[in-house]
C-alpha cells in the first residue's frame, strides 16, 4: 500500500524553488531511489518531505495524513524520519549515547536499542565507543541507527554512501534494502552511485533541474540507452 | 559660550580619536579589542612620565605615547591576532585589567591610586585659564579632524577595501595572496597607538590622571560610539563618540534632579542606561545611525554588523 | 602545602562559575563575559537572605544558586535568545554591556560599600600543619559537590545527554526530534545556578561589592580556556591550574598581581597552543 503519496511538490530555500512540481510515491516495504545529475534538487525533495527544506507549493501525505503542515520534529514523529548526509552523529557521545537521545522522550529507549542491534548487529561490537572516534562507514551505520530509532515507517536517507569505499557503498545500500525488505520500510534514498542504488531498488526516478524525467523499475532505467546522458542534463 | 561646554567638547573630542581608532579595528578589520582602556592608559602614563619624569615637552611626551601603544599594541597583537575573534577580546580586555593594576601598584612610576598630576600643558604657558581652555580645545578638536581624514581616506583607499574583506571573511584574502595576518597587524597597532594618543591629550588635558579614569565605563561608551554611530562608518564614529558624550553628559543634568538618589545611585543609573542603548541598538539597528555605506563594502557580502 | 590548600579555596571559589561558562559555550558557541554579573547577583542574593534576612548561609546559598538562575534565565529571554545566530563577537559585545547594566543595578540597589556575610566566628583548625579555616573547608565541599552534580547530571541522565547532543550538534539534535529551545533553557538555568553558587563561596571566603563582577569575570574565562572549553571537569582542572598560579604570584612574587595571573595564564596557553583551545575555526558557526 501507498505509504508517501507527493503530489506537484514546489520546493526550494526561501523563496527560490528548486523542486519544481513532483509526484512520487513510496510504498511500505519499497525501496525508492532518487538519481539524477548533482543540482538537480534531489537532496532538496528529500528535505522538503522532511521538513527541513521549504515546501512553496503541493502536497506530501503519510499513510494519508499531511505532512506539510508540520515541524520537522512531528513530522519524524509522524513516521518520516531523515538521515542526513553529512553531520549525521553526535560525534562527542559515544554510540550508545547517540541512540538512546535519538529515542528522546520514549519510554522502552533499551527496547528501540536492542531492536536496532538486532536489525544493525554490527553496531554492537562498538556500542561503547565514541562515535567521533568511528570509520567512516561505521559513523553512517551509526547514523542509520538513530534514524532507526524513531522507528519510522518512511526512511528519507540523503547519499548515505558519501565518503565511503567502493566496497562499503554496496554494502549500506544491500543494508538499506534489506531493511526495507524485512522490516517493512519505505525508503526514499538519494544516491549518486546511481547504478549501484539501480540495482538495489526497486524503484527509481531521475530528477533534472528540479522536474521526474524518467520514472519507473530501477533495473530497468538502468538499461535505457539514454541513461547516461540523463545525467548530463540533456532532457529526452 | 561656557567653560563647561568647552570642557565636555574637549572631552568629546577625545573620545571621537578613540572611536576612530576603533573604528577601524572593529568596524573596517573586525577586530574585537576590549583593551581600549589599556592603550589609552598607557598613553596617558607615557605621556606623563615623559613630560613630567624625564621633563620632555608635550610633543615628546606625545610621541612617547604613540611610540608605547605601538609596541604594547604590537605584543597584545602577536599574542591573539591569529586567534579567532573571541580570544582576541579576551586577551585585549585581560590586558586592560593588567595595565590598571601596573597603574594602581607601580607607585614610584605612576603615582598609583593617589595620581600622577601633569603640569606640562599642550598649549603654550602663560594664557589666561579661558584662553588655555580654547587652546587645549582646538588642539583636541585638529587631532580628531587629523584623525579623521586620515582614516576615512584609508578606507575609501584598496587598502581599506581589503580590511573589509579580511573583515568578512579571512580566508578569501589569505587565497589571493594577500597576507591576512600582516594587514590585521598593522591595523591594530595603528589602532592602539592612536589610541594612546588619545591617552596622552586626555592626560595633558585633565592634568591629574589616576587609575580610575581607565576603566571599563571608558570602553563601553567608546563601543557604544562606533556601534551607535555605525560600526565601519568613519564619519558615524565621529557622530556616534559626539552622541554619546552628549548622552552621558546629559544625563548627569537629567537624573540630578532626583532628589531622592544618592549620587553613587545616579551614576549607576547613568551606567545602566549607556549600557541599555547599547544592547538595544545592537538588536534592533545593528548597523548603528550612519550605516556603512553599501558602495564601499564588498561587492557580494552584506557588512559586518555588530 | 599551605599553598595548595589556598589554591583548592581560590579554585573552589571559581570552578562552578568556570563550569557553567563552559556549558554555555559549547551550547551557543559564545564566551559569556557576563559571567561575572551573575556571579555577583549570587553573592548579593546570598548577602540579602543571609546578612540582611538572618537565613543560615547553606540555605541562603541556594538561594542565591536561584537567582543566579533566575536573572541569567531572565537575561537569556530578553537579551541572547532574540540574537542567536548573530556572530559570537556580536553576543560576547552584547554580554560584556549586560554586564555593566547588571553590575550597576547592583550598585543601584546595595551602594559601592564592601559588605560581608553574617557567619559564626570560628577559630581556623589546623590538620598536618596546615590551617584550614571552617569557610574554606565549606567552600571547597560545595565546590566539589557541585563538580561533580552536574558531572553525573551531563554524563548519566537524559537530559544531561540531550544537553550534550545540542552542544555537539544542534540541527542533528532538531532532526532527531529534541526539543532544542527547552534544553537550551535547562544549559542556562544550570549554568545560572552555577554562577550563583559561585557568588555565595566568594562572599564566604571574602567580601563581596559591585566590583565584584570584573575581578572575577577573567579569571572564571581563564579557567574555562585553560580547562580546554569543553567539558565541566576540564574547566575544575583549569580552575584549580588558575587558583595554583594566584597562590603562587601571591606567595613568591607579590599579592597585588594577583588579578594579572588569568591574563597570563590565557596568554599562556595561547603561546603554547596558538592554535587556541577553543577549537578550530572551521568547525564554528
Amino acid at each position: 500500500m501507498t505509504l508517501l503519496a507527493v503530489r506537484s511538490l514546489e520546493a526550494g530555500y526561501g523563496r527560490t524553488s528548486v523542486v519544481r512540481g513532483v509526484d512520487l510515491d513510496v510504498a511500505q516495504g519499497e525501496m525508492v531511489a532518487l538519481v539524477g545529475p548533482n543540482g538537480a534538487g534531489k537532496s532538496t525533495l528529500l528535505k522538503a518531505i522532511a521538513g527541513v527544506a521549504t515546501i512553496l507549493g503541493g502536497t506530501a501525505t503519510l499513510d494519508g495524513a499531511d505532512l506539510v503542515p508540520l515541524p520537522a520534529a512531528a513530522r519524524a514523529k509522524a513516521g518520516a524520519v531523515f538521515m542526513p548526509q553529512e553531520r549525521n552523529i553526535f560525534r562527542t557521545l559515544s554510540v550508545a549515547e547517540n541512540l538512546a537521545v535519538s529515542a528522546w522522550g520514549r519510554r522502552d529507549v533499551a527496547q528501540r536499542r536492542n531492536d536496532v542491534v538486532a536489525l544493525l548487529p554490527a553496531i554492537g561490537d562498538y556500542l561503547h565507543k565514541r562515535a567521533g572516534g568511528l570509520s567512516g562507514g561505521q559513523r553512517q551505520m551509526v547514523g542509520l541507527a538513530m534514524a532507526l530509532m524513531a522507528r519510522p515507517k518512511l526512511l528519507l536517507v540523503d547519499e548515505p554512501t558519501a565518503g565511503l569505499s567502493p566496497l562499503l557503498v554496496g554494502d549500506m545500500l544491500d543494508i538499506l534494502r534489506r531493511l526495507a525488505e524485512e522490516a517493512e520500510l519505505g525508503i526514499l534514498i538519494v544516491e549518486q552511485n546511481a547504478r549501484a542504488a539501480l540495482q538495489r531498488a526497486g524503484r527509481a526516478l531521475v530528477l533534472v533541474d528540479g522536474h521526474v524525467v524518467r520514472t519507473g523499475e530501477a533495473a530497468r532505467l538502468a538499461e535505457e540507452p539514454d541513461f547516461g546522458a540523463l545525467f548530463f542534463g540533456e532532457t529526452a | 559660550m561656557d567653560a563647561y561646554l568647552v570642557a565636555i567638547l574637549t572631552v568629546a573630542g577625545v573620545y571621537v580619536v578613540l572611536a576612530l581608532a576603533l573604528n577601524l579595528q572593529f568596524g573596517l578589520t573586525g577586530l574585537i579589542n576590549f583593551g581600549v582602556v589599556g592603550f589609552f592608559g598607557i598613553g596617558a602614563y607615557a605621556s606623563g612620565i615623559a613630560t613630567e619624569t624625564l621633563g620632555l615637552p608635550f610633543v615628546g611626551g606625545l610621541m612617547v605615547a604613540i611610540l608605547a601603544g605601538g609596541v604594547t599594541g604590537v605584543g597584545v597583537a602577536l599574542l591573539s591576532l591569529r586567534l579567532s575573534g573571541d580570544f582576541l577580546a579576551i586577551v585585549t580586555l585581560g590586558f586592560a585589567e593588567t595595565a590598571r593594576l601596573v597603574f594602581n601598584n607601580e607607585d614610584w612610576l605612576t603615582g598609583g591610586p593617589r595620581g600622577f598630576i601633569i603640569r606640562t600643558r599642550p598649549v603654550m604657558s602663560g594664557l589666561s585659564r579661558d584662553v588655555t581652555a580654547w587652546a587645549v580645545l582646538g588642539l583636541v578638536a585638529a587631532a580628531a579632524l587629523i584623525t579623521f581624514l586620515v582614516l576615512r581616506r584609508l578606507a575609501d583607499a584598496p587598502y581599506g577595501r581589503i580590511l573589509r574583506a579580511i573583515r568578512e571573511d579571512d580566508l578569501v584574502p589569505s587565497t589571493l595572496g594577500k597576507n591576512v595576518f600582516v594587514y590585521r597587524l598593522q591595523v591594530f597597532v595603528v589602532g592602539s597607538a592612536a589610541m594612546a594618543a588619545a591617552g596622552s591629550l586626555y592626560a595633558h588635558y585633565v592634568q591629574t590622571i589616576t587609575p580610575d579614569n581607565f576603566t571599563t565605563p571608558v570602553a563601553i561608551l567608546v563601543w557604544m560610539a562606533v556601534i551607535v554611530g555605525g560600526a565601519g562608518n568613519m564619519l558615524g564614529s565621529v557622530l556616534g563618540a559626539l552622541l554619546v558624550t552628549v548622552l552621558y553628559e546629559g544625563s548627569r543634568f537629567v537624573t540630578a534632579g532626583i532628589s531622592v538618589l544618592d549620587a553613587e545611585q545616579i551614576s549607576a543609573l547613568r551606567f545602566i542606561l549607556i549600557g541599555t542603548v547599547l544592547i538595544l541598538t545592537i538588536r534592533f539597528r545593528p548597523m548603528g545611525i550612519l550605516p556603512e555605506s553599501q558602495r564601499r563594502a564588498s561587492a557580494s557580502v552584506p557588512p559586518t554588523t555588530p | 602545602m599551605q599553598m595548595l590548600v589556598d589554591a583548592l579555596a581560590s579554585a573552589a571559589i571559581i570552578a562552578p562559575a568556570a563550569i557553567g561558562f563552559t556549558l554555555i559555550y559549547t551550547l551557543f558557541r559564545y564566551a559569556n563575559f557576563a559571567a561575572g554579573g551573575f556571579v555577583t547577583v549570587g553573592a548579593f542574593a546570598a548577602w540579602t537572605l543571609n546578612a540582611f534576612f538572618g537565613l543560615p548561609i547553606w540555605l541562603a546559598g541556594f538561594g542565591a544558586m536561584a537567582a543566579g538562575a533566575l536573572a541569567f534565565g531572565l537575561c537569556d529571554r530578553l537579551v541572547f535568545r532574540p540574537l542567536r545566530g548573530r556572530s559570537g563577537g556580536t553576543l560576547l559585545l552584547v554580554s560584556i554591556a549586560l554586564s555593566f547594566v547588571i553590575e550597576n543595578i547592583i550598585r543601584f540597589c546595595f551602594g559601592a560599600q564592601i559588605r560581608g556575610f553574617d557567619l559564626p566566628l570560628t577559630g581556623p583548625i589546623e590538620i598536618a600543619g596546615v590551617r584550614v579555616t571552617r569557610e574554606t573547608l565549606a567552600v571547597v565541599a560545595a565546590s566539589a559537590a557541585a563538580t561533580l552534580s552536574v558531572g553525573l547530571l551531563l554524563t548519566a541522565t537524559p537530559v544531561g545527554r540531550a544537553l550534550r547532543a545540542v552542544a555537539d550538534n544542534e540541527s542533528l539534535a532538531q532532526i532527531r526530534g529534541l526539543p532544542v529551545p527547552r534544553i537550551e533553557a535547562v544549559g542556562v538555568l544550570i549554568a545560572g545556578a552555577l554562577f550563583g553558587l559561585s557568588g555565595t563561596l566568594i562572599g564566604l571566603d571574602l567580601t563581596i561589592d559591585p566590583n565584584l563582577n570584573w575581578a572575577v569575570t577573567i579569571p572564571i574565562i581563564a579557567a574555562a580556556i585553560v580547562g580546554g572549553l569543553g567539558s565541566p571537569l576540564g574547566a575544575a582542572i583549569g580552575a584549580f591550574g588558575i587558583g595554583l598560579a594566584e597562590e603562587a604570584t601571591a606567595t613568591f612574587l607579590t599579592p597585588t598581581y594577583k588579578g594579572a595571573v588569568g591574563f597570563a595564564a590565557i596568554a599562556l596557553v595561547l603561546i603554547l597552543r596558538p592554535q587556541g583551545l577553543l577549537g578550530d575555526k572551521v568547525d564554528r558557526k
